[in-house]
């Protein structure tokens, strides 16, 4: 089976607000991370693949069957929403095992995919414990694990890592990147760190528009030599913050480390450096504000 | 994949507060009004006890009665209706007050003076051994002497006149005229009841169709919370879009739903049943009659069904489309209209009421009479049902696409903090 999702000039309004604007994207197997604000159009594309949502236009084909097709996409997709929850009265087992029934498995086949399952994202101790009484990264991992329940070939997460504590993030996205040996993963996020970390492909959505799709080199690249770094006193941050996009800044006494964006050197002090994600995601939507 | 899906669905219902809550009530009403098991006493020639009422057939008698109510209600301008089954005091104006004194002037010749003309029944109540006299209210009412030239058939057609008049539901549709005049039953009466009891309803089906107007009663309205809670568990739990994205289609899923309730709120009934089965038997195998043992099933698949399917459906269909409680709303009141209508009559109201009424163990012939519109009246809700579960499945099918309620997350959230 083609292991790809191919989308074509896709667009999507609700009423008389486009949320996606004739996007185009190829999605191959592995892990591929969605950048983007919030309200760029990031749930709605991941709703359109994952047959919750009609396109108003456009082509989407998943592994090679159109999206129309809303019960063969269902057979292999995963699909984990950010606000996830199951019925509260449930236990972990008993809530994968419901899902399990609804994805079409078999006593035997429920049977030995969910203890793997919960093994691999850390739930064995926790079969008993009723949903309800789960704390948010507990959930996420059941989320996770509901996910992938009947061996889907696409994976799809939206905003997985949100209100997790440090810990827990890194704990999932080392998940999802396992997940992803066999399958097309999809990583929606507003946090560049969580793409950074896991992704090689990235899309960047901006207001329904794609910015940018490529690798992570590749958009690291268009923000190269565009990056400075520069000791400043905090007197000249508030006229730095005013005439350039400011990407990180770290206080130390009366002095701040600070990286930015800008043309060309903005100042005899400050030095170019490599960019990293959030330089370069930065750089995009600086670009987008400025019309190019 | 259904069967699995219907076993799960069960077993979350036998874990919900509110299914136990449904059960109590239940079990509650049928403790309080089925109550105990009453045998059928055999009339004997002579006896001092009544052998009870029945609606005359006598036709002056009728006509009689039934001018006297007139005569009254209209010279206090005060009449009695149920005209959407709730009782009314209805007065009229003076047009059609006239009216109707046209219509009593017609049918008993005279202009005025009808409380003077109003007499008593000729006909005397039964005495005892010790010659006082058994007294029922509603027997041998006064009567009113129609005019000596009015036909039966004409007399009918007056009274469809005044029921019209004082807006429906009256004394004097042509439906209820006959109830206007009651009189003692004879033994022959009584021995024809009894012996109908026992061998035509063979003891189990009169005692099945007391305990189905009792509980057909709680499951008019009950089933509607069990429907809502289970649809709306969904977006409660915020378990939609997970459910959504499965591969079971829409009707697998709300029809294990469906079904799941359906069976968990009849099961009960045949467990309920078991206690007057066991006595029917018992008390057949006394008497030498030969019971029907399934009858309790058969009413139980006949006629609280078809009310649970359309209670349940009407429920599910609702809160699929609004999106909260309003099938609550709507079934009580559906369910105090459906209760009222037929008002103080609880023998033989069926019509298309969602709660027919049969309020006797005995009364074969009133069951035998009203037996095929109570087939009729099961089948539209029947029917009713398939349509309203057609219904869910068809607005779950498109809210799972998004066609309808499907939004963006910013969308939802804008909307929620609006």
């Amino acid at each position: 089976m083609d292991t790809k999702i191919m989308i074509k000039n896709l667009s999507k309004n609700y009423g008389k607000k486009q949320a996606l604007k004739n996007v185009d994207l190829t999605i191959r197997q592995g892990m591929f991370g969605l950048l983007g604000p919030n309200g760029a159009g990031k749930t709605t594309l991941m709703k359109i693949i994952a047959t919750l949502l009609q396109k108003t236009e456009g082509d989407v084909r998943v592994c090679g069957i159109d999206i129309n097709n809303d019960r063969e996409i269902r057979r292999i997709i995963g699909y984990l929403p950010q606000d996830f929850s199951m019925y509260g009265n449930m236990s972990v087992y008993e809530a994968m095992d419901y899902l399990g029934v609804l994805s079409g498995l078999s006593r035997q086949q429920r049977k030995d995919r969910i203890p793997s399952l919960l093994e691999q994202v850390n739930l064995t101790d926790d079969v008993k414990t009723k949903v309800r009484a789960m704390s948010g990264g507990m959930r996420r991992r059941l989320g996770i694990a509901q996910a992938l329940i009947h061996d889907p070939k696409v994976l799809i997460v939206d905003e997985p890592t949100a209100g997790l504590d440090p810990e827990e993030r890194v704990r999932f996205r080392n998940l999802l990147s396992e997940t992803a040996k066999d399958r097309v993963v999809i990583l929606s996020t507003h946090i560049v760190g969580d793409v950074e970390a896991t992704c090689e492909d990235i899309a960047v959505l901006n207001r329904g528009c794609v910015l940018f799709q490529g690798t992570v080199t590749e958009l690291l690249e268009e923000a190269s030599g565009r990056i400075y770094s520069a000791q400043v006193s905090r007197m000249e941050l508030e006229s730095i913050r005013n005439n350039y996009t400011v990407t990180s800044i770290m206080m130390q006494g009366n002095h701040a480390y600070v990286r930015l964006i800008s043309d060309e050197k903005p100042f005899a002090d400050a030095q170019i450096c490599d960019a990293n994600v959030e330089d370069a995601y930065m750089y995009l939507m600086q670009e987008e504000r400025r019309g190019k | 994949m259904f069967f699995k899906l219907f076993a799960k669905e069960c077993g979350q219902m036998l874990k919900s507060l509110i299914y136990y809550l449904f059960l109590a009530a239940v079990v509650f009403f049928y403790v309080s009004q089925v109550g105990s098991f009453t045998t059928y006493s055999e009339p004997l020639k002579g006896q001092e006890e009544s052998y009870g009422i029945k609606a005359s057939s006598d036709k002056q008698q009728i006509m009689g009665a039934t001018l006297a109510l007139l005569a009254g209600e209209y010279e206090a301008n005060s009449y009695t209706a149920y005209p959407v089954g709730f009782y009314k005091n209805v007065v009229l104006t003076k047009e059609k007050q006239e009216k109707i004194h046209q219509i009593l002037m017609d049918c008993t010749g005279l202009e005025e003076g009808y409380t003077d003309a109003i007499r008593e029944s000729s006909e005397e109540a039964p005495q005892t051994e010790d010659s006082s006299y058994i007294q029922i209210a509603g027997i041998n009412p006064p009567l009113l002497p129609p005019a000596e030239d009015l036909s039966y058939d004409r007399f009918l057609r007056y009274m469809t006149k005044a029921d019209k008049i004082i807006g429906g539901g009256s004394s004097y549709a042509s439906d209820n005229v006959k109830n206007n005049a009651k009189t003692y039953a004879t033994y022959e009466d009584a021995k024809k009841v009894y012996d109908a009891s026992l061998y035509t309803d063979r003891i189990s089906r009169g005692k099945a169709r007391l305990f189905c107007d009792y509980m057909g009663i709680v499951l008019g309205l009950l089933p509607v919370f069990l429907a809502v809670t289970r649809t709306l568990r969904d977006k409660r739990s915020m378990a939609q879009e997970v459910i959504y994205a499965r591969r079971a289609s829409s009707v697998t899923i709300i029809a294990a739903r469906y079904f799941s309730a359906m069976f968990l709120t009849i099961m009960p009934l045949f467990l309920l049943s078991l206690t007057p089965m066991l006595q029917c038997i018992y008390y057949g195998h006394q008497l030498g009659v030969s019971v029907d043992v399934l009858a309790f099933g058969k009413y139980i698949l006949g006629w609280l069904l078809p009310e649970t399917a359309f209670v349940l459906a009407c429920g599910f269909f609702l809160s699929e489309s609004v999106g909260g409680p309003a099938a609550i709303l709507v079934q009580v009141v559906l369910w105090m209209v459906s209760i009222s209508t037929g008002g103080t009559k609880l023998v033989g109201t069926v019509g298309w009421n969602l709660i027919p009424r049969f309020n006797n163990d005995q009364a074969t012939d009133v069951w035998l009479s009203v037996f095929g519109q109570m087939v009729r009246n099961r089948l539209l809700y029947a029917g009713l049902a398939l349509l309203f579960m057609a219904g869910t499945v068809f607005i779950y099918h498109m809210k799972r696409k998004g066609v309808l309620g499907g939004r963006g997350k910013n969308f939802i959230h804008r909307n929620r903090t609006l």
